[in-house]
């Protein structure tokens, strides 16, 4: 029953205590970051070429960094992302929140020359999606019988981001490096209530929803993304999911793995286009299914 | 004008959408005219003795292991998934009545291998490992990663022909699609077909064909008119051929001559399309089938007296009020050893009442027959 308040209150005192850490007049934070939150009360075409690596980049989905203080993205998939301060990035599922409030919260810890560490973390309430998605008919994702317990679901992920060129010196709209992500964590979810919810058992949503159900999902990613050529980039990814409990999973894996172009047009818009595979020990046989991956993201 | 336009932009939407799903097949819901079937085997077989003049032939429409749970489809209840305890419990009713009857040859319909409704059990091996059948051949006639509607999610259920002995030649045939239905859900629903297969009978030259079939259940347009025409059409070319053939199933519709045709008591849904209980205009569409083949229950026997012969009724808590399913053969079924399963005084040795009822195990009765093998 305490669960998901412990879960609640830490994931908003780790923002709350990620803010204060980041105001200039707070608590000191790593020696390497402090020159840059001086530095970015100026505009940022005066900035100076500082001695000290930016954490922050542009289109920070797959990394560690995290969007510079006030910057906004969005993309039609992709979530509504703020930088909140130097340390600290909101994002949410902007048309999502209709259905199923959520926020995450992206916490800088540290950045280095050649690394940057984060955790992220988030706090999610599908009940009243499971209820509009239980119905008869057309579009009943779940049975019209279904039970909704109250859930309230939390993510904790930790992410380390290697880059060889190093992190720039200064937030640039431009910036295009390589990185290599690691990315791992727990999905889990506390239900209160009587219930007979069942897993979504199809590929994408079933890995990613089933901890709502059976309480826990762990996962894992190694995501790459730089620079090809002109305004092209790559990226790929692959991700293990490990769902715990359940009535038809036993630590079931499932792997996803995405990869394609993305190509940036001009410094505010970004088009991704590829593929996007899931395969693994889904309810029934094993499965794997093969779809195309789009986006559109802007920033502002 | 606002609400026309936007209605035709979401059915134009539907067709792209429904049109790209059938082309990339996305949520593998198609099948070829004909395939192969899925080939199973007893992972404890028993061992199986040549018949001796005769060997008996069983039909059932199990209802995925539903027992008498009220699902929504017929409008009784509002359940769509079941638990794996309630599944292996009504399972091992229906096998149990299976050993009971103890058949050569045993066909089933609606039998779920993979679907989130019956917890994934895959109920062909499930029947193989507790009954004293030792092969099965599976065609899917409901397939799809995720059915988008009522929570059906993930689902393949069809058709299968169990045996004593080995079973060749498996395949699925195709039957036409119903048509009235818009592209969106052609896709998503039950594309039925023939499942046949050759059983590999001791002594028997060539062996005994099988061919099992499902009718659709809802068209109002002549499509299970037609699907029964071409099981009809392809019973004559086995016939032709010189084969010798079981054939039988759930065939949804009523033989010659019975004296209720429509407005049954268990009928309640008020939608339209899914109501399934007017055989009005279908009085003679299986009077072909039993002008040319010997049924399982002759038909004089029948009209003489309906409801001993009922095998219907989505109604748990009445009796079965109508006849939908059959078998069939070219040969000669052995007079008189056609049952109706109806309760536990049907069959042989059940007289007193002392043999399992069927009524809590599936919405279909089975029935058996003996077929005469030649000398």
């Amino acid at each position: 029953m305490k669960a998901p308040v412990r879960a609640c209150c830490g994931v908003l005192s780790l923002v709350a205590s990620a803010h204060a850490f980041a105001a200039p007049q707070g608590p000191a934070g790593p020696d390497e970051l402090r020159p840059k939150l001086e530095a970015h009360e100026a505009d940022e075409q005066s900035l100076p070429e500082s001695s000290v690596p930016t954490p922050h980049a542009p289109w920070s989905g797959q990394t560690a960094r995290t969007v510079a203080p006030g910057d906004w993205e969005i993309g039609v998939f992709a979530p509504l992302r703020y930088g909140l301060t130097e340390r600290v990035e909101l994002s949410t599922h902007a048309l999502a929140n209709l259905l199923m409030p959520n926020l995450t919260a992206k916490v800088l810890w540290r950045a280095s020359e050649h690394l940057v560490l984060s955790s992220e973390h988030t706090l999610a309430y599908p009940t009243p999606l499971i209820e509009t998605l239980s119905r008869a008919g057309t579009g009943g994702l779940w049975a019209e019988e279904t039970v909704t317990p109250t859930i309230v679901a939390f993510h904790s992920h930790v992410l380390a981001t290697w880059l060889p060129e190093g992190l720039p010196r200064a937030p640039s709209t431009e910036d295009r490096r390589h990185a290599l992500t690691a990315r791992a964590g727990v999905r889990a979810a506390a239900s209160f209530g009587r219930a007979n919810l069942t897993t979504a058992d199809l590929w994408y949503l079933y890995e990613r929803t089933a901890h709502w159900v059976n309480g826990a999902t762990l996962d894992a990613t190694l995501a790459a993304e730089g620079p090809i050529a002109g305004p092209f980039d790559y990226f790929a990814d692959v991700t293990l999911f490990v769902l715990l409990g359940g009535e038809y999973e036993d630590g079931s894996p499932v792997w996803n793995h995405s990869a394609g172009l993305a190509w940036r047009a001009g410094s505010s818009v970004r088009v991704e286009a590829g593929w996007w595979l899931s395969a693994g020990d889904f309810p029934g046989p094993d499965d794997w299914q093969l779809l195309p991956r789009f986006d559109v993201a802007f920033r502002w | 004008m606002r609400r026309v336009m936007s209605w035709r932009a979401l059915g134009l939407i539907a067709t792209v959408a429904s049109g790209g799903c059938e082309a990339w097949d996305v949520f593998d819901t198609q099948f070829e005219p004909v395939e192969p079937a899925v080939m199973y085997a007893d992972r404890t077989p028993e061992p199986a003795t040549a018949p001796n003049g005769s060997l008996r032939v069983m039909n059932w429409n199990v209802k995925y292991g539903g027992g008498r749970l009220d699902f929504f489809f017929d409008c009784h209840g509002n359940r769509g998934v079941m638990k794996a305890a309630e599944v292996r419990a009504h399972l091992d009713g229906i096998a149990a009545k299976i050993r009971e009857v103890d058949p050569d040859v045993l066909f089933v319909q609606e039998v779920d291998v993979a679907s989130k409704r019956s917890a994934y059990i895959d109920q062909v091996q499930y029947l193989l490992d507790h009954t004293d059948l030792n092969h099965a051949a599976y065609a899917s006639q409901w397939r799809a990663d995720f059915v988008p509607s009522d929570g059906v999610g993930r689902v393949d259920s069809g058709q299968a022909v169990l045996s004593r002995w080995p079973l060749h030649d498996a395949k699925r045939l195709a039957l036409p699609l119903v048509g009235e239905y818009d592209a969106l859900k052609r896709y998503f629903y039950l594309q039925r077909a023939l499942l046949e297969a050759r059983v590999e009978v001791p002594g028997v030259e060539g062996g005994l064909w099988t061919v099992v079939v499902h009718t659709e259940a809802y068209s109002h347009d002549g499509t299970k008119e037609r699907q029964i025409a071409l099981f009809e059409q392809h019973l004559d070319q086995l016939a032709a051929e010189g084969k010798t053939f079981v054939a039988g199933g759930d065939l949804n519709t009523l033989p010659p001559g019975s004296d209720k045709v429509q407005d049954f008591p268990d009928a309640v849904c008020t939608d339209q399309a899914y109501r399934d209980d007017d055989y009005s205009q279908e009085a003679d569409v299986l009077a072909g089938l039993y002008a040319k083949y010997d049924p399982e229950t002759p038909l004089a026997d029948y009209q003489a007296d309906n409801a001993a012969y009922f095998t219907h009724t989505v109604d748990g808590r009445a009796f079965w009020n109508r006849k939908l399913d059959y078998l069939f053969t070219n040969g000669r079924f052995v007079p008189g050893s056609g049952v109706t399963f109806q309760d536990e005084f049907d069959g042989p040795g059940c007289e007193a009442g002392t043999c399992l009822p069927t009524m809590p195990l599936s919405d279909h009765a089975p029935v058996a027959v003996d077929l005469e093998l030649a000398p």
